[in-house]
């Protein structure tokens, strides 16, 4: 009886941990046997599963401290904007980090590999990032760059900075590529709109400059003449002379006044970039600007082409518009080449994003290695014509750059020029 | 006698041009003078009276600021000309002009003799065209 109630309460015990093995229940003997075997089982059972229970915590713990690592890592790219991608060459297999791929904007079926990434690039960097890359391959070079890519995800741009190291096996082939990419494009934009006002700065400095020589140069001219012709006028004693000296006096007095307005439109230039700004229809500007221009195209016989695009229309100051599609307009006219037909083309077209008006004309044209510095400079003037004033293109100039833009100009004596104005 | 016989006037103002012309021509009848309006036409007679040695300049007075050729350009092409010259030319620049650039880089030219600033006194006038003897003379006599 008491063995076998002995037997009955170890299957109880067996069959809670595992049932299956105590098949050997049916002979009553070999039970009491069975039960230190199983007693032993069982205890092993324990003991390695106490070992297992601790593997699996040793397991779970460098897993999270693997994921903590990982999570940490994943801050800090965050943190500087950084991701990391690498590449075996031998099996080809690649990987890129979370952030890696937020800051390429990469989409999920996105296949990771050189070719592919290549594309990323923007074109204008394609041929440098190319080069660096080879340079490295065959030189055994770290490399690093700055690069703008275009993100598959929407196409939008953003800068990279990359730092890239190629690790090479025994045999100089290469092994390992890491790469260490960081978005810079903040940093890139604070920087260009630091640029932006470090121009705008300089360009306000240079009319200041233009200014105080207005003031040195041209207004003194005029007062050292008065001064002069009024010495003369003191001392002379016929009449004739006292005429001819009134005369001068009225022309300095004339001249002085120019001199007074050109200072004023000057001075206004800085005021007008914030006060009216209007949409406006280029290629109407461009019609109105010819018509008051007419008795002068007429007596040049010339042949003035609106190309400007119907689409265009441009936010600007109406009065610096309309100043300077007179002047490149009248400067075309003026320096027209007396031996044939003037023509003058203005057009409007886009080059790498920027809106660009453009005077082309068959004049005279202007010798650029001798006077590039001096075109727009303030009373200067390059041909022998009487109504040459040298303070238009000066004017003209200053307002395009007060409003944000810029003017280029190529030219060739004889056969014409072509000045390209971005108008903001 | 005055060793002085021709002067060139290189300024681009009428004005001016007119009454320094009538002011050396009161100090010393005898002195010719030119005018031109810009670097270049004087540039131009320069080379055409290098032969004629009563046209060639003794002083030329030469404003800084002027179109087509400015008076910087100017002496840029007459150091390039020095060598083939006659004798050498003494060279004042006249100009409005009180920035500091200008009046310094007239100092440090070797070939320009003094800088002077318009407008342009008689007496001034009287120690560049006239011989030493004559000047104080000439200073104290009514200029008309």
């Amino acid at each position: 009886m008491k063995s076998r109630k002995e037997k009955k309460t170890v299957p109880n015990t067996i069959k809670s941990i595992a049932p299956t093995l105590f098949a050997v229940e049916q002979d009553p003997e070999p039970v009491l046997m069975s039960f230190n075997m199983v007693n032993f089982i069982l205890q092993n059972m324990e003991l390695r599963q106490k070992e297992l229970e601790l593997e699996n915590i040793r397991l779970r713990k460098t897993n999270e401290d693997l994921r903590k690592n990982e999570l940490m890592f994943q801050r800090f790219q965050r943190i500087g904007n950084l991701g990391y991608f690498y590449l075996d060459y031998q099996t080809g297999a690649a990987k890129s980090s979370t952030s890696f791929n937020k800051i390429i904007g990469l989409e999920a079926p996105f296949e990771l590999g050189l070719e592919n990434l290549k594309q990323i690039i923007h074109p204008a960097f394609q041929h440098a990032a190319h080069k660096r890359y080879h340079e490295a391959l065959q030189q055994h070079k770290r490399f690093s760059g700055e690069y703008k890519i275009i993100r598959p995800v929407d196409g939008s741009e953003r800068w990279l900075s990359t730092w890239a190291r190629i690790e090479f096996n025994a045999d100089q082939t290469p092994a390992l590529l890491a790469c260490i990419i960081q978005d810079i494009t903040e940093q890139k934009q604070t920087l260009q709109s630091l640029d932006q006002s470090l121009k705008l700065n300089h360009n306000q400095n240079e009319r200041l400059l233009n200014f105080s020589y207005i003031i040195s140069h041209n207004l003194r001219s005029h007062s050292s003449n008065f001064a002069q012709l009024l010495e003369f006028l003191e001392k002379t004693n016929t009449e004739a002379e006292r005429k001819d000296i009134f005369k001068h006096l009225k022309t300095v007095a004339w001249r002085f006044d120019d001199t007074l307005r050109n200072l004023n439109d000057v001075v206004s230039i800085q005021k007008g970039t914030t006060t009216i700004i209007k949409p406006l229809h280029l290629k109407t500007q461009v019609d109105i600007a010819v018509q008051s221009l007419g008795y002068l195209i007429a007596e040049k016989n010339a042949i003035v082409i609106n190309d400007v695009p119907e689409i265009i229309i441009v936010d600007y100051n109406p009065a610096f518009m309309e100043n300077i599609l007179q002047c490149f307009l009248s400067n075309a006219l003026k320096y027209s080449h007396p031996e044939r037909q003037p023509l003058i083309r203005i057009d409007y077209f886009y080059e790498e994003d920027k809106g660009l008006l453009q005077f082309q004309d068959n004049g005279l044209g202007i010798d650029l290695n001798k006077h590039r510095e001096k075109l727009f400079g303030m009373y200067k003037t390059f041909h022998r014509n009487s109504d040459a004033r040298g303070i238009d293109l000066f004017l003209s100039k200053g307002q395009v750059e007060a409003m944000g833009g810029h003017i280029e100009v190529e030219s060739e004596v004889n056969i014409g020029s072509t000045f390209k104005i971005q108008l903001k | 006698m005055n060793a002085i016989k021709t002067i060139f006037i290189v300024d681009d103002d009428m004005i001016y041009q007119l009454f320094t012309q009538k002011i050396i021509e009161n100090l010393d009848s005898t002195i010719g003078v030119q005018l031109y309006n810009d670097g270049d036409e004087a540039l131009t007679a320069l080379k055409k009276t290098m032969t004629d040695d009563a046209q060639y300049p003794d002083i030329i007075l030469l404003d800084i600021n002027m179109p087509i050729m400015d008076g910087w350009e100017f002496m840029a092409e007459y150091v390039q000309l020095k060598s083939k010259l006659p004798k050498p030319i003494q060279i004042y620049i006249v100009s409005s002009s009180i920035a500091e650039s200008d009046l310094k880089r007239a100092k440090l030219h070797e070939d320009i003799i003094d800088y002077v600033s318009k407008p342009i006194e008689t007496d001034r006038l009287a120690e560049i065209v006239l011989p030493k003897s004559a000047q104080n003379h000439f200073s104290n006599k009514e200029w008309v």
